[in-house]
């Protein structure tokens, strides 16, 4: 659980971050887009795949498929 | 009678004959608190969904991005980041050692009745900030709706939330919150789409357009000057992700379930459905600074947005399908509102019946039927406070109330839960003092903040710096809890 937690809390608070102290990197290019709506679409479904790792490592830690 | 009234009919027709066959299948305590545990994950992942996303995730969302633009995503980040947390942390556990309450799993640790105390004033307090927030906007778009002064719309309201929760307990409310996101759900996708297919299916024709439109320009794209102090951003987003692991109605959610994994199923089906809902958020924002912002129809004389932003979602609504559309989604609206405020009322009514009665002033001698009776009178009486309330707020800015909320439930529950669940130091007064030490401590930070000290209260300068209390009040709470822990450890 401690790598999930690693995986979802750090890139979280690595935006806030950037967010908070030096927003300006926000508007680098990632193709067409600025660099801000990928990069916040893509922590929106880092969570469901957090969620989604866990669930699967849970039902094998059970030992069920 | 209009589109929206029949659509607004329809669905009350709908709910309250769920309700009908919910009460049917209501007989016992079980069946009332959590559905006697016989909702199914993907059953409880939509009804998860559907207590968390209120109007303000909708309307509000939309509002927030045509107004502000990127501010909106910040807030979507932080939230949908509290669902994997709540996974991780407390889902299966919830499901494990809880039975009806907050309070139950307070109390499986520490069994006296100082820490049922907190949990039930802990979760009364955000239950009933939260639950006037939504009789408030329930009672504003009735009045809209059906041309009813807010009195009685708001009693209306009130009565419908009665008959849902006194009826048909956690199993009514459960399906009729599934029914709604299923709904939200249709018309998020329905906006977008209406979106996509307006602008030419072109992304980034879309984007161009967005920024010629918004005053920012190209800064529609980056936090906006309300994002301007570090300190602030940081408390705004620990407030978001901690605060969704503090409410009572979200966490009471997971005793419906049969077991812990349908619990950790339920809780990943929830945050699939949000992040997918606030995805289509981005489009639906982003079509609202295109299509609406700028469109007279839809402006007042002073170039206003007519209604205020939080019209957003529903002039776009009209902008893409007509008014028919418009009516549509304005139901669907109403929906999401009376569902989360049967959420609310079915979190409130267990805390005063199984918490304070059955619990506090009974001691536990109380008999099944009068355990039942109790809670169907609890939520008589809940409503009735919170209409009151809303009567007395119908005013104010309901903002600072849903802030309020998040923040006692970011500083109060979340850290004695937390403590409760994982660190075996803590002890009974260091529960109780902790969570007293968060839910006082955001409260007071609030009322001293910008957002009451100086636009309520009309101070020149706010006694502090930040309307988000959650970087200051969360650690106070877990450290008065270890501190007293410490002291009063044996």
């Amino acid at each position: 659980m401690k790598w999930l937690l690693v995986l979802l809390l750090l890139p979280i608070a690595a935006y806030y971050g950037v967010v908070a102290f030096f927003p300006a990197w926000l508007d680098l290019p990632c193709g067409p887009l600025p660099l801000s709506l990928p990069l916040a679409l893509g922590l929106i479904w880092l969570g469901f795949i957090v969620t989604l790792l866990y669930v699967r490592q849970a039902s094998r830690r059970e030992g069920r498929p | 009678m209009n589109l929206a009234q029949c659509a607004v009919l329809t669905l009350l027709a709908f709910s309250l004959a769920l309700t009908l066959w919910a009460a049917r299948r209501t007989r016992s305590r079980a069946d009332f608190y959590a559905a006697s545990g016989r909702i199914s994950a993907w059953q409880n992942g939509l009804a998860l969904a559907g207590d968390y996303l209120s109007a303000a995730a909708f309307l509000g969302a939309a509002g927030l991005f045509m107004r502000q633009g990127y501010d909106s995503l910040i807030y979507a980040v932080g939230t949908l980041a509290g669902w994997p947390l709540l996974l991780l942390l407390f889902a299966e556990k919830l499901r494990e050692r809880g039975r009806f309450t907050l309070g139950d799993i307070l109390t499986s640790r520490f069994d006296t009745s100082s820490v049922r105390a907190l949990s039930t004033i802990s979760s009364l307090l955000i239950v009933l900030f939260y639950l006037v927030v939504q009789l408030i906007g329930a009672g504003k778009l009735l009045g809209l709706l059906f041309g009813l002064p807010y009195l009685p719309a708001v009693l209306l309201a009130g009565l419908l939330a009665i008959v849902y929760v006194a009826l048909g307990g956690m199993l009514a409310t459960t399906w009729v919150q599934i029914a709604k996101a299923c709904l939200m759900l249709i018309c998020g996708l329905v906006l977008a789409a209406g979106v996509w297919l307006k602008s030419g299916a072109s992304l980034p024709a879309l984007i161009a357009h967005a920024e010629a439109l918004h005053p920012a320009g190209h800064g529609v794209w980056l936090p906006s000057k309300a994002m301007h102090n570090p300190w602030e951003v940081l408390s705004l987003g620990l407030g978001l992700v901690l605060g969704l692991l503090g409410l009572p109605h979200v966490l009471m959610r997971f005793f419906t379930v049969p077991d812990a994994r349908a619990a950790r199923a339920s809780a990943c089906w929830a945050t699939g459905i949000v992040a997918l809902f606030f995805t289509l958020n981005v489009v639906i924002g982003i079509g609202a600074i295109v299509f609406v912002s700028h469109a007279p129809a839809f402006l007042d004389v002073h170039g206003k947005l007519i209604g205020g932003d939080n019209m957003a979602a529903l002039h776009l609504a009209r902008a893409i399908g007509g008014t028919a559309l418009q009516d549509i989604v304005a139901a669907v609206v109403f929906a999401t509102i009376m569902a989360v405020i049967a959420g609310l009322t079915v979190a409130g009514a267990s805390s005063l019946s199984h918490d304070l009665y059955a619990g506090l002033l009974r001691r536990g001698q109380t008999s099944e039927a009068g355990e039942l009776a109790a809670s169907r009178w609890s939520v008589i009486v809940l409503v009735l406070l919170a209409v009151g309330l809303s009567t007395w707020f119908q005013n104010q800015n309901i903002a600072i109330m849903m802030g309020l909320a998040f923040g006692m439930a970011a500083s109060g529950p979340f850290p004695v839960l937390l403590l409760t669940l994982f660190w075996p130091g803590l002890t009974a007064r260091g529960a109780v003092a902790g969570g007293l030490a968060g839910l006082l401590g955001a409260t007071a930070l609030i009322v001293a903040g910008p957002a009451v000290w100086v636009a309520v209260l009309g101070f020149a300068h706010p006694l502090f710096p930040l309307a988000n209390p959650a970087l200051c009040s969360v650690p106070l709470a877990f450290v008065t809890a270890w501190a007293v822990s410490r002291f009063t450890r044996q």
